[in-house]
């Protein structure tokens, strides 16, 4: 008997074992996962938590204290500005480790090592694009200059200080959760932070895409339905200012029209990963002339995916140099977007098309050379050993060309016939050290310190404002922009032949931009930058409605009040729907419709063209206009399996102003000819469909059919570590652009006053730890569009002890 | 009685000591040693164990857990249990150290019974 139960229970107590202690039963090691000392019960952070603390760290040269408000915001008193970044890595790794690992792992293609096998494509896609080739660059011209080196050294210095204190109990839930542990931190770490944000702002690109549908419609109706300038157009830099003429003009290679325009053959790659073109911003600056103080007030909200942890953390940095405040990245030393006493700084993506293919041919499938200027030259092979978790490595072998990367070959991701592959140029491959212009304008004192700083910012290119205490406003986009004759880069380009290459960059002090206008305000809303009499050739992915309505506000408003700024950042105003309404209106056949569609219609006309969150007609309206866009283009834009884009929204909308028997409304798969009243009537049938489900599951408000919602960076993976359900207005186009899980991620705005009075808030908390009360804090304040009164603190503040937490810091 | 209280308080007070310096299956060794060190039957055995590590990880993680509000506890039982119960987390969090203490006390103490004339 006492061997048959010792037998039964040992065995159960080895089962109990594994099945606890192991992923291979169960999806988490329960055991450890929920056990009190060393499972996430140690990641619950009591919500009085006590943040004070006195630490000895090595590393550290001087003595730092660290203030925390209760918002938990630290503000950095040191010495010297090194030790600043040190304690500002150290906090960063302390709050949003996890995080900062993560979004360095996907930059460098790394996902595989934690989630296995399903992340092979994204990392090999990562490789290709030749991320961690562009940090390489990065990394060595940042390295190369002094100052930068120090900063990012004491910088990388204080993370690992952090992770070396870390005790495994205590390590991010993320990482018990998915079963690692984080390695060292290094600058190169910090480069490829640098590479995922230029990948995510400037690396939307549509070559393929337009490359088929040149093929397919041809050059005249491809020019219409792909135009890059519309009639409605507000662009960054006023129309009818004048520009220097280029010193030569850019002709296409005589071989264009052949090789180029007309090609034979669509392609058959369509791209996974693309960043969302909706990666944008608004910012403005107004000039003391328009504002009750007498000082100028900027205002700044980068439009970026809505994440938790997010993506910013807010900071004060207090050296005996600079006194800066703002948010800073998680993986980066400095303040990015913010002031310091004399100035205030903030950005727009450009969304310049910095990114083209070239269609190149291998001698054969050995990779090792191509075709080029009459001769087979010889690549540059780089073997990207990808570590997959649970599996062997995966070896990748990628061709590198004069232009860059081969991203798509016969083993990614298509097949493609007779050895022909594309690779790729990209300006994030270009030796640059951004890190540089941060450091500068954290210090900057007037426009002439703004003006140096940011000719160090070559990717991704940006639309930078700028305002001081001095008065003066400013706004430039900056970045190296690739020189181009007339269409270059539109459409995938031979290989072959060296005509087709880039012809260098923009000359910088061409870069679009205005200093103190006479109309006392700047703003940018990732418009195109400058009107049809800009001598360059500058394609891109340009938002055009979100401009318009901040232009037409700013013209009208004087004695503005930081209230005023605040109000216009949560616009709801669609001047979108103010231009297509009519034309939904005045086509539709009324006497066609049911009871459904006719209210549907009511709604509409009764709209006061506000995307409010419990408006009703939103929703109807974008339907409506989206069944519209498809019926008119999807009988011309359908290529059997090769990628096509939809045109952009103003297309349709700017045509059907124009002219309302625009020649793409037939369906040309009818025998009928169906006019604009047919196809409006249509659209709103079929989107009835839609509206009517959406009606009966109580859907039809607009909040509600958004859903706007702040993931967490594991997306449907940890949906409870998300913020769904948010009652936010705004969309598309909108000054407040909240979509779905998109939209304002800072929303900041700075008086130039003495004190200097700002105000921001962003979608999340400053702790990156689900279990923390800091972790989504600010988020139904930043539904409801209301900012913090941001806290810039002195020595007079430090002394009269207002503060809720002190850190101190000392060397070991 | 004295017995079987003495062995849920030393149950108890093994698998919280030893926790400090050992991973989770620090339970399973506290149960072994109850179950070798202290003479009882089978199902005394394994209730010591269960009940003594049972109260002292569910009263540990309840008032951790309390102190947070309940904010983790929310959102890993949603996670991984689909349900909106801290409380539940907790049971179950509970309840896997005590199972493995109790199965271990029983290994331990038909071991015992090895060297027992």
């Amino acid at each position: 008997m006492k061997y048959l139960v010792f037998s039964i229970t040992l065995i159960i107590n080895v089962a109990l074992f594994y099945v606890l202690g192991t992923r291979e039963i169960l999806p988490l090691p329960l055991g450890s996962f929920l056990n009190m000392q060393e499972g996430i019960w140690q990641n619950a952070e009591p919500v009085s938590e006590d943040f004070n603390d006195n630490l000895k760290l090595k590393g550290i040269k001087g003595s730092v204290n660290v203030y925390l408000d209760d918002r938990l915001v630290p503000h950095i008193f040191a010495e010297q500005e090194t030790d600043a970044y040190f304690v500002q890595g150290y906090l960063h790794a302390k709050n949003r480790l996890w995080q900062m690992e993560f979004q360095t792992h996907a930059a460098a293609g790394r996902i595989s090592e934690i989630v296995g096998e399903k992340a092979i494509t994204f990392d090999r896609n990562q490789r290709r694009i030749g991320m961690v080739y562009a940090a390489e660059n990065a990394l060595a011209a940042m390295e190369n200059d002094a100052e930068t080196k120090s900063s990012l050294d004491a910088y990388t210095a204080g993370i690992n200080a952090y992770i070396n204190s870390l005790q495994k109990s205590k390590l991010p839930v993320e990482y018990k959760l998915l079963g690692y542990e984080p390695e060292q931190w290094s600058n190169f770490k910090s480069a490829l932070f640098t590479k995922q944000m230029t990948n995510t702002l400037a690396g939307y690109d549509r070559d393929f895409e337009m490359t088929n549908a040149l093929k397919l419609l041809g050059e005249e109706n491809f020019q219409i339905l792909y135009g890059q300038l519309p009639d409605s157009l507000y662009p960054v830099i006023p129309n009818g200012t004048v520009y220097n003429k280029p010193l030569a003009e850019l002709l296409p290679p005589e071989t264009a029209d052949s090789l180029y325009f007309k090609r034979k053959d669509s392609v058959a790659i369509s791209e996974d990963f693309k960043p969302n073109p909706e990666n944008g911003s608004n910012n403005w600056a107004v000039s003391g002339a328009r504002t009750q103080s007498g000082k100028p007030i900027l205002a700044n909200d980068p439009h970026l995916g809505l994440t938790l942890p997010s993506i910013w953390y807010e900071i004060q940095i207090h050296t005996p140099n600079y006194n800066a405040y703002g948010v800073s990245f998680p993986g980066l030393p400095g303040v990015v977007i913010g002031f310091n006493d004399s100035i205030s700084f903030g950005f727009t993506n450009a969304g310049r098309d910095v990114k083209d293919y070239y269609e190149i041919q291998f001698k054969d499938q050995q990779k090792q050379q191509y075709f080029f200027n009459n001769q087979w030259i010889s690549t540059q092979r780089r073997i990207e050993k990808i570590k997959i978790k649970d599996a062997q490595t995966f070896m990748d072998t990628v061709a590198y060309t004069v232009f860059g990367p081969v991203t798509y070959d016969q083993s990614f991701k298509n097949a493609l016939a007779e050895n022909k592959a594309y690779a790729l140029k990209w300006v994030a491959h270009d030796t640059s050290n951004i890190l540089k212009m941060w450091l500068l304008l954290n210090r900057a004192h007037n426009l002439n310190d703004y003006v140096e700083a940011i000719t160090y910012f070559n990717a991704p290119g940006q639309n930078m404002i700028f305002a001081s205490k001095a008065g003066d406003i400013a706004i430039k986009q900056q970045a190296t922009f690739p020189l181009r004759w007339k269409d270059q880069g539109l459409f995938v380009m031979p290989g072959f032949d060296s005509s087709y290459m880039w012809k260098g960059y923009i000359p910088m002090e061409d870069n679009p931009r205005s200093f103190n206008p006479v109309e006392g305000y700047v703003s940018s809303a990732n418009q195109r930058p400058a009107d049809s009499t800009y001598p360059y050739f500058i394609p891109g992915s340009y938002e055009v409605y979100r401009a318009i309505t901040i232009n037409r506000k700013l013209a009208s408003m004087y004695g503005i009040t930081v209230d005023d700024m605040k109000s216009l950042q949560n616009d709801n105003y669609n001047v979108f729907a103010e231009m297509a309404r009519p034309i939904l209106l005045n086509y539709v056949n009324r006497a066609e419709l049911d009871n459904d569609q006719k209210r549907f219609v009511s709604l509409i006309e009764n709209w006061n063209l506000k995307n409010d969150p419990d408006e009703m007609a939103v929703v109807c309206f974008e339907n409506w206009w989206d069944s519209l866009q498809t019926t008119v283009f999807k009988d011309e834009l359908t290529d059997g399996q090769n990628s096509l884009m939809l045109p952009e929204k103003f297309v349709l909308l700017e045509a059907l102003r124009r002219d309302t028997a625009f020649k793409f409304i037939d369906n040309i798969k009818t025998p009928e000819r169906e006019d604009l009243n047919t196809q409006v009537t249509q659209a709103l049938k079929k989107a009835s469909m839609q509206l009517r489900s959406l009606q009966s599951e109580d859907k039809l408000k607009w909040s509600k059919f958004k859903n706007t919602t702040v993931y967490h960076l594991l997306k449907n993976n940890a949906t409870s570590f998300a913020r769904s359900g948010l009652m936010n207005g705004g969309g598309k186009g909108i000054v407040n652009a909240t979509q779905h899980d998109h939209g304002p991620s800072w929303r900041m705005i700075v008086e130039m006053t003495t004190p200097t009075l700002a105000y921001g808030i962003y979608p999340g908390g400053q702790s990156g730890n689900p279990g923390s009360r800091f972790y989504d804090n600010f988020i139904d304040d930043w539904t409801k569009g209301q900012y913090y009164k941001l806290f810039i603190m002195d020595p007079v503040d430090v002394k009269a002890g207002k503060f809720k937490w002190k850190m101190s810091i000392n060397p070991a | 009685m004295i017995k079987l209280s003495a062995a849920t308080i030393i149950s108890g007070l093994l698998y919280f000591a030893l926790g400090l310096f050992l991973p989770w299956w620090s339970s399973f060794i506290a149960g072994l040693l109850v179950g070798l060190l202290m003479y009882q039957n089978y199902l005394a055995s394994f209730l010591t164990a269960f009940i003594g590590v049972c109260l002292v990880a569910c009263g540990y993680i309840f008032a951790v857990s309390s102190f947070n509000e309940h904010i983790l506890a929310k959102r890993i039982a949603l996670l991984i249990l689909k349900q909106d119960s801290p409380e539940l987390l907790i049971a179950v969090s509970g309840l896997i150290s005590a199972v493995t203490a109790g199965t271990a006390a029983i290994t331990g103490r038909s071991f015992m019974l090895f060297f027992k004339k």
